[in-house]
């Protein structure tokens, strides 16, 4: 059925990686009608990979006539492929139509622009390969693009060099086995789990994460939109081909316990970052990591269910990590292009500097708004419903094996548990310290909204993100209910509709959409109430500032300290550089932290609630090995 | 009838508890004074504030935006809606199959969040200072809540509060030491909770009636949620007659007489609880109490 659909999505590989070149040498005039051609493109990509998500079962396989000596490279089309390919051409749409809209303003735009391009057309190759070396192309295609994009420096060169290395780890993965997916499924085992080395520095889970802060910040917003919304998909796609669909039907127990391991630090030490970074592009890059985590945790629930034979907790968790990748790709995309408006209009990016941009900004606010609720754990989120799913696929994890495996699963709910808590808090800094109250410069009060030509994107996107919270149960029915068929080969399927999503293992749920219309009635109600009986007219006043003065003439924006500027909203974390170079250190560190602790003579008072959750893991130890 | 009744349910349950949440509000003070050794000032205090401020003229902050303006109707309805979710008297109203219990916890979140964003909205230093304390709890709190519930969740097999309930009240106690453990970190967590900061910094007027109502709600909610956890019984099982839905009544408010007597009593004995060294504990037993749930189900 899906024939020809494969051979055009190629076709659309070339028209890209054609516009991208074109892009690099036209005039600026021009430049602008290339990009709307690509997000042309791009969208017809978008209509292409749901119908092949409606159609298709079996996979095509294409053999393209050229190739390295000896091989001719292969691209295929399946409903894991169809499902993330939607998400690569909706996050590249949205990132192409942005950036043709503001391709008469923008510094750099013949080189973000033509980057954009090579850097969709690179991730579209990933995800139709189905031999190592399309493979590795694809991710040097988009790796190299994106590195174009970027600000000359260390974080870009370290970016590529990421992206090489990750090629490279695929390819070696990849020709172990025989290069072809089919020679792979044949001889799966330890080579799927180094391809997921791989997929892991794309995204920066935790051994990796010293690169994603600095390259976010180095890259201009629209290709940090597709480094997010396109890239983190393609990478979690990555986990799920090598590891469900390459692999034999039961892998060893390990595979999980890695995934899980890296999931949960991952995610937790993501969330922490997003509620401490001081700029907006640090906050989203950490905010991607957090839900990168939740995902790479639901994949690792996914394997636990394969080694368990467990159909129902593969499907719940595949249910869970499809959604999360599409509030990636909606809300992280309109997340970094708002941030870019941001970064465009009120001139800085740094949480210190802004303020009050609700007010000239109302539309980037909105956009903000609507993407960070989607990117956050709270409920009629795009992503709530994924990590809700993620969730019940922790309660419906094995029993039977042993304690130190139901030590680990307590300790990966703990850090699920705290890093939705931690990423409502990052919401509440960035929205509240950007948008909310006053202005902290000059440039933040003389703001100006994002072009007019570029705010339907946004707004787009928006709606996009309200509708699947909203619905995430058709989502799941519409979209991903083919892929997890293809996943788990028996046709079980979290019973999901349009009121809601519902495991099949109890009658409850979460009925995102009752709630919903619940929500909307009694506010209704409210406010007729309030219409029907109008009190006193409200009077405009300046604030009550804790009995200080407004600020003086000379000072207008007041002295910085006023006003929150973002610090300690959370328990303190080491600093990231820190972090990541006390590796050597850490186990004196670690002595004498514990000395330091044990002498003093406060210990309730010094104890931080960092310190208290490492005592929370030695008291489980203990409980256990009493019991 | 079977139709039209968990309706009623739901009906009456939303009345009570928008009338009840001011009076338990006044009995809190009430008891905290008494216990002190006051006169205690009386109970439908709260009412007559609310009445008192839905006649008095607004003020706004002129920094303020339209989200300062929406964030006391917002927080009120959120509220409201989690509030429909646990069951005060009778098991199966007719939203009972919305009543997971981790929405729940993050739609009382999520009025939160409205309210700290409402909070920092009007650009003051002591607004920002309030978000960031209530944050920085939160944190703490969300995440002893929701991993409380997951442990509960886990060992009883199933994440709707009705089902909870039901199972609870007909295993009577031997549901096995890790549920104990979450409902009584549960129950820590509510306390601690009560000595939030309140949010109502920037509003005044029809605004703060709305807002102070919204909190109230949201206490009680909580309350009432750790109560019938400790002790479900007397809930009137679903589609039951109209003596078990008195005898349920009499028992809601049993258990919150004697639930707001303990927090007020411990209060004065021990003076308020101290968040920020009782939530991260909570997180703690909550995570101890998921592991012992965890390894005490597998089988032998």
């Amino acid at each position: 059925m899906s024939d020809p659909i494969l051979p055009l999505l190629l076709g659309i590989v070339c028209v890209l990686l054609a516009l991208g070149a074109a892009a690099a040498f036209m005039m600026r005039a021009a430049r602008q009608v290339v990009g709307f051609a690509g997000a042309a493109v791009a969208g017809l990509g978008v209509l292409l990979s749901l119908v092949a998500l409606a159609l298709g079962q079996d996979p095509v396989l294409i053999t393209l006539p050229f190739g390295p000596p000896g091989l001719a490279l292969q691209a295929s089309l399946d409903p894991l492929a169809a499902y993330f390919l939607f998400l690569v051409f909706l996050s590249g749409t949205a990132s192409m139509a942005f950036t043709a809209e503001a391709a008469e303003t923008a510094p750099a735009a013949p080189a973000t622009l033509a980057g954009n391009t090579c850097c969709l057309a690179g991730l579209v190759l990933t995800v139709l390969a189905a031999d190592g070396v399309t493979l590795a192309l694809g991710v040097v295609l988009s790796g190299a693009a994106l590195w174009a994009t970027g600000e000359a420096g260390r974080p870009r060169a370290v970016q590529l060099g990421m992206s090489l290395m990750a090629a490279l780890i695929l390819l070696i993965a990849a020709a172990l086995p025989g290069l072809n997916f089919a020679a792979i499924r044949a001889h799966a085992g330890l080579t799927n789990m180094l391809a997921c080395v791989g997929a892991a520095a794309l995204i920066g889970l935790v051994p990796f994460q010293a690169w994603i802060m600095p390259a976010y910040r180095a890259t201009p917003a629209r290709g940090a939109a597709l480094m997010s919304g396109a890239a983190q998909p393609v990478a979690i796609y990555l986990l799920l081909r090598f590891l469900l669909d390459l692999s034999a039907a039961a892998p060893p127990l390990w595979w999980s316990i890695v995934l899980l391991a890296a999931g949960a630090v991952s995610a937790a030490w993501g969330a922490w970052r997003a509620a401490m970074e001081p700029d907006i592009d640090s906050c989203l890059a950490a905010v991607a990591l957090r839900q990168a985590g939740v995902s790479v945790i639901g994949v690792g629930f996914a394997l636990l269910g394969r080694s368990f034979d467990l159909p129902a907790l593969t499907a719940l968790s595949l249910g869970g990590v499809l959604l999360l990748s599409l509030a990636q790709a909606v809300c992280g995309t309109l997340a970094h292009l708002a941030a870019g408006a941001v970064r465009l209009g009120a001139g800085s990016r740094r949480l210190a500097l802004l303020g009050g941009l609700i007010h000239p900004m109302p539309v980037v606010t909105f956009g903000m708004g609507a993407g960070l609720m989607g990117l956050s754990a709270l409920p009629f989120g795009a992503g709530y419903a994924g990590l809700w799913l993620v969730l019940q696929a922790f309660l419906a994890t094995p029993r039977s094996a042993g304690w130190p495996l139901s030590l680990g699963l307590g300790v990966v709910a703990v850090a699920l548990t705290l890093t939705a808590a931690l990423s409502v808090a990052g919401l509440i800094r960035l929205f509240g310290v950007v948008f909310l109250g006053r202005p902290r410069g000059p440039r933040a009060a003389g703001a100006v909204d994002v072009l007019p030509g570029a705010r339907p994107v946004l707004l787009v996107l928006a709606g996009l993100s309200v509708l699947i919270g909203v619905f995430p149960g058709a989502v799941l029915v519409w979209l991903g209910n083919s892929v997890i068929h293809t996943l788990t080969h028996d046709g079980f399927s979290p019973h999901a509709g349009l009121v809601g999503v519902v495991p099949a293992v109890n009658a409850g749920g979460y009925l995102a959409a009752p709630l919903a219309g619940l929500l909307v009635v009694s506010l209704g109600v409210l406010l007729a109430v309030a219409r029907r009986r109008p009190g006193p007219a409200p009077r405009l006043t300046p604030a009550w500032n804790g009995g200080f003065a407004p600020p003086p003439a000379w000072l207008p924006f007041g002295e910085s300290l006023t006003q929150t500027s973002g610090a300690g909203f959370v328990p303190d974390l080491p600093p990231s550089d820190e972090w990541t170079s006390s590796y050597a250190r850490a186990p004196l560190s670690l002595v004498k932290t514990v000395v330091n602790t044990c002498t003093s003579w406060e210990i309730a008072r010094k104890a931080s609630p960092l310190w208290l959750l490492f005592a929370a893991l030695t008291t489980m130890l203990g409980a256990l090995a009493l019991r | 009838m079977s139709i039209v009744t968990p309706w009623i349910a739901q009906i009456v349950h939303a009345a009570l508890l928008l009338l009840a949440a001011p009076v338990m509000a006044g009995l809190m003070v009430f008891l905290r004074e008494r216990l002190a050794g006051r006169d205690g000032s009386p109970i439908l205090q709260p009412w007559r504030d609310l009445r008192r401020l839905l006649r008095k003229e607004p003020v706004l902050d002129e920094h303020g935006s339209i989200f300062l303006r929406a964030a006391p109707a917002l927080s009120l309805t959120l509220a409201f809606v989690a509030a429909q979710l646990v069951p005060s008297f009778t098991l199966g109203m007719a939203m009972a199959p919305m009543a997971d219990t981790l929405t729940l916890v993050s739609l009382l979140g999520l009025g939160r969040v409205v309210l700290i964003l409402a909070v920092m909205d009007t650009g003051s230093g002591d607004g920002g200072v309030i978000a960031m304390r209530t944050t920085n709890l939160a944190v703490f709190a969300d995440s002893a809540f929701l991993l409380a519930l997951l442990g509960l969740s886990l060992v009883l097999g199933g994440g709707n509060l009705d089902f909870l309930l039901d199972s609870l009240r007909e295993s009577g106690w031997s549901v096995g030491v890790g549920a104990e453990l979450a409902i009584a970190t549960l129950a820590l967590a509510v306390w601690a909770e009560t000595a939030a900061v309140p949010l109502d910094h920037a509003f005044s007027a029809r605004d703060l009636a709305a807002v102070r109502l919204a909190e109230d709600i949201g206490r009680l909610t909580r309350l009432t949620l750790a109560t019938v956890l400790i002790c479900p019984a007397g809930i009137a099982p679903p589609e039951a007659d109209m003596l078990s839905w008195i005898i349920g009544l009499a028992a809601w408010s049993v258990r919150l007489m004697v639930g707001a007597l303990v927090v007020a009593g411990i209060g004065v004995l021990a003076g308020p609880p101290r968040p920020r060294l009782v939530l991260p504990m909570a997180v703690l037993l909550a995570g101890l109490a998921l592991v012992l749930a965890l390894s005490s189900m597998a089988p032998a």
